[in-house]
């Protein structure tokens, strides 16, 4: 961006992130694949000059952290709709502030997560229920928003806020590789 | 499990404190989970749930036996995590409210110093 004396000033810039890139602890119980921040995700974002906004976790505010992990269907239910609509409010009130005040933003999720994939989601196929006795082979990635990028991407468009530029780390899937998604992160910041 | 004000993610929000990036750097480093405060212009509206959300989160670690620390900033109304929001709401719900450490600028005159004075809290 320049002014009108022709200076450069830097671009203001801020990207909200899916809360468990900063803090591995909401994961679900073996899940977590760092101890604490997903550092080569969140310094990567910083260093492209990115201010650092945390999104809710809804399912470690709807479930605890001792919930077992899910799908997107079985997420798919008014009750937890209902909750994710709540934490839409409230994050799109910060996310219009920053619309307001003209900032690029942008939106990292997780993909393959039942609530937080932006580009891909997790799914049941059949419909699973009752005692929970599946095999991590059977949880499918597809493409698809989860419920809680859902349900924010509808909040925002009730205000007439354009939903960020957005993708989304697969820290979800089961074949997710820290170096691919760090080039692939890469080249949607470069972009 | 670290609850700290924004200004320690977003240090170059703050044209009148050091654009430090230490204490991020040092929670990073030592494998602590993260809940980033929101900043001090969020919407007024949006705050109560905000500090709602958060105290369910402090809640639930605390009862599944992760230990809980706050991090603010001395300068910063609120010590920079809304500090008089967030007792209000965990004395309403009668919890204790989590060891606090607070940071002034003197703290950042080089990265020892940092890590000094967050070493005895942190671990």
């Amino acid at each position: 961006m320049k002014t009108g004396r022709g200076s450069s000033v830097a671009k203001k810039r801020v990207a909200f992130v899916a809360h468990c890139l900063l803090n591995q602890n909401a994961k679900v119980a073996e899940f977590a694949r760092l101890p604490g921040v997903v550092t080569p995700v969140v310094d990567l974002i910083k260093s492209r000059g990115y201010l650092i906004e945390q999104l809710p976790c809804p399912e470690l505010l709807f479930n605890g952290i001792t919930r077992w992990w899910t799908t997107r269907e079985i997420y798919d239910n008014p009750g937890y709709r209902k909750h994710c609509r709540s934490l839409a409010k409230f994050t799109a009130d910060v996310i219009e502030k920053y619309h307001k005040e003209r900032y690029e933003i942008i939106l990292i999720g997780l993909d393959g997560s039942p609530s937080s994939g932006v580009r891909f989601t997790g799914t049941s196929d059949p419909i699973w229920g009752g005692r929970p006795n599946a095999k991590i082979e059977e949880y499918k990635i597809v493409p698809g928003r989860g419920i809680w990028i859902d349900e924010l991407a509808k909040e925002l468009e009730l205000r007439g806020i354009p939903f960020p530029k957005a993708s989304g780390v697969p820290m979800d899937s089961p074949d997710f590789d820290m170096t691919k998604s760090v080039a692939e992160l890469t080249a949607f910041l470069s972009g | 499990m670290v609850v700290m004000a924004d200004y320690f993610m977003n240090p170059q929000q703050y044209k009148r404190l050091p654009p430090s990036q230490q204490v991020y750097d040092y929670l990073r480093d030592s494998g602590y989970g993260i809940i980033k405060m929101p900043p001090l212009g969020t919407p007024k509206r949006a705050v109560p749930a905000w500090i709602s959300s958060t105290v369910d989160q402090i809640q639930e670690y605390g009862n599944r036996g992760f230990t809980v620390l706050l991090l603010g900033m001395n300068s910063i109304p609120g010590k920079g995590i809304w500090l008089t929001e967030l007792k209000k709401e965990l004395t309403k719900r009668r919890m204790n409210v989590p060891p606090l450490k607070t940071l002034s600028s003197s703290d950042f005159k080089s990265p020892d110093s940092t890590r000094k004075c967050l070493t005895g809290f942190l671990s």
